[in-house]
């Protein structure tokens, strides 16, 4: 017996935890960390609609409600959707190209537990005396400086999001130097993934914004100990025009991976190839993410002092980029032999809820009609139409659908349908009526409002809608014991899907592939089935 | 009624309305095509799944109808910018035109009309202040903020502005018909934000300048 056979002998399960550069471990370990964010936002989110159901102040006070929403926001989007996204691109960007690993693991891994510190650090808040961070999840100056918002809830707010954003980034540049480095030979960039390519526009719009971010959040935390740099007539613009140039990026950064995601759903169980795959490639994943790094001013109509008309022009070219990925959406559908799985029906679900919150965001690319909208409930509606009634739904689809690769077990399908049908009734009460109340006149960031205004009824509705919600996020997790305990297994490639995760086994093993199969187009594994390959 | 002056509100329904047909047309033609496939191509009806992956000629076609509808709505928002563009310098030139400083401040709002001597219009904290208008004249707003980012946002007339600190930002607006018109702070601004409301009044233009004659003549004595 020679040393040289002794098997690899790994850590134990703790300590592979901690230190394991695996793309896949980290992965798991982000999309968990993520998952046990998404349901403490979700409670926050819970506790202020309760709050809204009824006008007056019945169950949190003006500053908790304050704390509640800030944090709401700030968690579900620096340690939610955000991770979210990367966490499917850490996994499965090194998969679809054919590569054994992701490049930097060590960056990858230092980028999580920079993560992991940074949302421990920002929820700590909870635990000060004077509670967490009260700015709003942009943090504005000067409501964020010391003296207008003291304690170091604050403090820990904006450290928490250096760091968690820190890490992002460099998961994020990971993601795409494995796209950009390690693609398996035979895997040309046309050849790449829908998948692959969005996570490509996702991570070509961090480079620039991510950073932004970090340094933005230094400045602010040397401003509330010393002086003056978001002060005088410029301060409060210069820290709102910084703050969108990574603001309105991280929408797309929330936004792309999940269409990827959708992409590749529609292209398996719809049996054929993603339609329109260059126009795909170029509309989303390059021109959308130009555009989306140009229009970062529409969120500061109100102020008078940007150039509406160039934010504006670019805001509506978004409607070109946006369009074409629907062309292709749709057109995978098109001539297709559609098998109605939970993660499809997730996608479809995705593509026109998601198509309210994009018509209405062309709405409030509108000056003109920003000038009303921004700051109400049209915006809130606007964005949580695209967030969640989008983003959310493109996750579900995206765990449907990857689920089997990641555990080598299903979903329980029926459970899932459940779950689906629960939240479509949930998300469309509680955001539909967020229009109207915008358009009423509502602003949002209030823990009350006047008895006279007569909104009782609409806030009602929504409030009720958001524990159906929660309903179904339950189920959701009785789903996933369910799964896990009683497994079905899935085989290597149990929805014949197209692109090469699908080519190893579930979950595939360290060094992800035995064996590549040749690659000759975007969908190899559609190749090697019809004998094309 | 016509009016001779234009107001935000008018310039915004004359816009809103296309853009609320267009987003529904689209709406319509995404959710009736989704349907229609996922029903036409449902699995085992087909034979063989379709082939096509690129159809160049018809996502050229189609992207040329889009920008054609983009460059619609952004023609007609860029008009509806210029006509809000030109209220403000409109007033300014307009003598007849009356003049409020906005002061936004954690958490009340203030109004001064400007002529000697000042007349303020406050409350204490917690009623809304009355802002007292004439109907149908230009009012020029010069709007600052005495500690963080304020938001002055009347619903009723679709229109807001920022306010914040060192700066002054002037915008006018016109009330169209006499009545009340609820006013609030839009932008997040601390503690009680939430009860940082105003009141429009806007009255007929000779009770207007008979209010604020006696107004002065309360702050000269």
């Amino acid at each position: 017996m020679s040393v040289v056979d002794a098997p690899l002998r790994r850590p134990a399960p703790l300590l592979d935890a901690l230190i394991s550069v695996d793309h896949k471990s980290i992965a798991r370990r982000m999309l968990g960390a993520s998952l046990v964010f998404f349901l403490g936002g979700g409670v926050m989110a819970l506790l202020m609609r309760t709050e809204l159901a009824q006008p007056g102040l019945q169950v949190v006070s003006t500053e908790s409600y304050n704390a509640l929403f800030t944090m709401h926001g700030s968690t579900m989007i620096y340690l939610v959707i955000t991770p979210l996204s990367l966490a499917l691109g850490a996994y499965l960007v090194p998969l679809q190209v054919g590569s054994a690993s992701i490049a930097g693991p060590r960056v990858a891994l230092t980028g999580f537990w920079l993560f992991i510190f940074g949302g421990i650090v920002l929820e700590a808040g909870w635990l000060t005396v004077g509670g967490p961070g009260r700015a709003t999840w942009i943090g504005v100056a000067p409501l964020s400086e010391l003296q207008r918002t003291p304690g170091s809830g604050q403090d820990l707010w904006i450290l928490g999001v250096l760091i968690a954003t820190l890490g992002e980034w460099l998961i994020g540049m990971c993601i795409l130097a494995t796209a950009l480095r390690k693609r398996a030979p035979g895997m040309t960039l046309m050849r790449m993934p829908p998948f692959t390519w969005t996570m490509i526009g996702t991570t070509l719009m961090m480079i620039f914004a991510f950073p932004v971010l970090v340094v933005l959040m230094g400045l602010l935390f040397y401003d509330r100990r010393h002086c003056c740099l978001f002060d005088g007539p410029q301060g409060p613009l210069s820290y709102q025009e910084l703050f969108w140039f990574y603001g309105h990026p991280v929408v797309y950064v929330m936004f792309f991976p999940f269409v990827g995601a959708v992409a590749e759903v529609f292209s398996a169980f719809s049996g054929r190839r993603l339609f329109g795959y260059t126009f795909f490639v170029f509309s989303t994943a390059l021109l959308f993410a130009a555009l989306s790094s140009s229009v970062w001013g529409h969120h500061m109509f109100t102020t008078g002092r940007i150039n509406a008309r160039y934010f504006a022009l670019m805001s509506h070219g978004i409607i070109l980029a946006a369009g074409l990925e629907y062309f292709d959406l749709i057109g995978t559908l098109w001539r297709g032999s559609i098998r109605f799985t939970t993660a499809l029906l997730f996608g479809v679900v995705f593509l026109l809820q998601f198509l309210v919150g994009g018509l209405s965001g062309v709405w409030v690319a509108s000056p003109t009609l920003d000038f009303n909208a921004s700051n109400s409930y049209v915006v809130v509606a606007h964005f949580h139409y695209t967030l969640f009634a989008g983003s959310v739904f493109g996750a579900f689809a995206a765990i449907f659908y990857w689920f089997p690769k990641w555990t080598g077990a299903f979903l329980r399908e029926g459970l899932g349908k459940l779950q689906l049908a629960i939240m479509v009734v949930g998300t469309n009460m509680t955001f539909a009526p967020m229009f109207a109340l915008g358009e009423d006149g509502m602003t949002r960031r209030i823990a009350d409002y006047p008895r006279a205004s007569g909104w009782g009824t609409l806030n009602l509705i929504a409030t009720i809608g958001s524990y159906l919600i929660a309903a179904g996020v339950l189920v959701f997790l009785i789903n996933l014991m369910v799964s896990l305990r009683h497994r079905r297994p899935a085989g290597p490639d149990p929805w014949e899907g197209p692109s090469l995760e699908w080519a190893t086994s579930s979950p595939p093993p360290p060094h992800n592939f035995d064996a590549l199969p040749p690659i000759r187009s975007f969908a190899p594994l559609m190749d090697l089935r019809e004998g094309k390959a | 009624m016509t009016l001779a002056v234009p107001n935000t509100r008018s310039i915004y329904d004359s816009l809103a309305g296309t853009y609320v047909w267009v987003a529904c047309i689209v709406f319509g033609i995404v959710l009736v095509t989704v349907v229609a496939f996922l029903v036409r191509y449902r699995a085992g009806r087909h034979r063989k799944p379709g082939e096509t992956v690129d159809a160049p000629r018809v996502e050229t076609l189609y992207l040329v109808v889009l920008a054609v509808v983009t460059a619609g709505l952004i023609g007609l928002t860029f008009h509806s910018l210029d006509r809000v563009d030109r209220l403000t310098p409109a007033a300014a030139q307009d003598p007849a035109a009356v003049r409020i400083d906005v002061i936004g401040a954690q958490w009340q709002w203030r109004f001064r009309y400007a002529g000697s001597p000042v007349v303020e219009q406050t409350a204490p904290e917690g009623t809304p202040p009355e802002l007292i208008v004439p109907v149908g004249r230009r009012v020029l707003f010069s709007g600052r903020s005495q500690d963080v980012l304020h938001d002055f946002w009347i619903p009723d007339l679709k229109f807001q502005r920022q306010v914040w600190p060192d700066h002054t930002e002037s915008w006018a607006l016109t009330f169209p018909h006499p009545g009340r018109y609820p006013g609030l702070c839009a932008w997040f601004c601390g503690l009680y934000h939430q009860n940082m409301h105003f009141v429009a009044v806007a009255v007929p233009a000779a009770q207007f300048d008979a209010w604020l004659a006696r107004r002065r003549q309360g702050a000269a004595g």
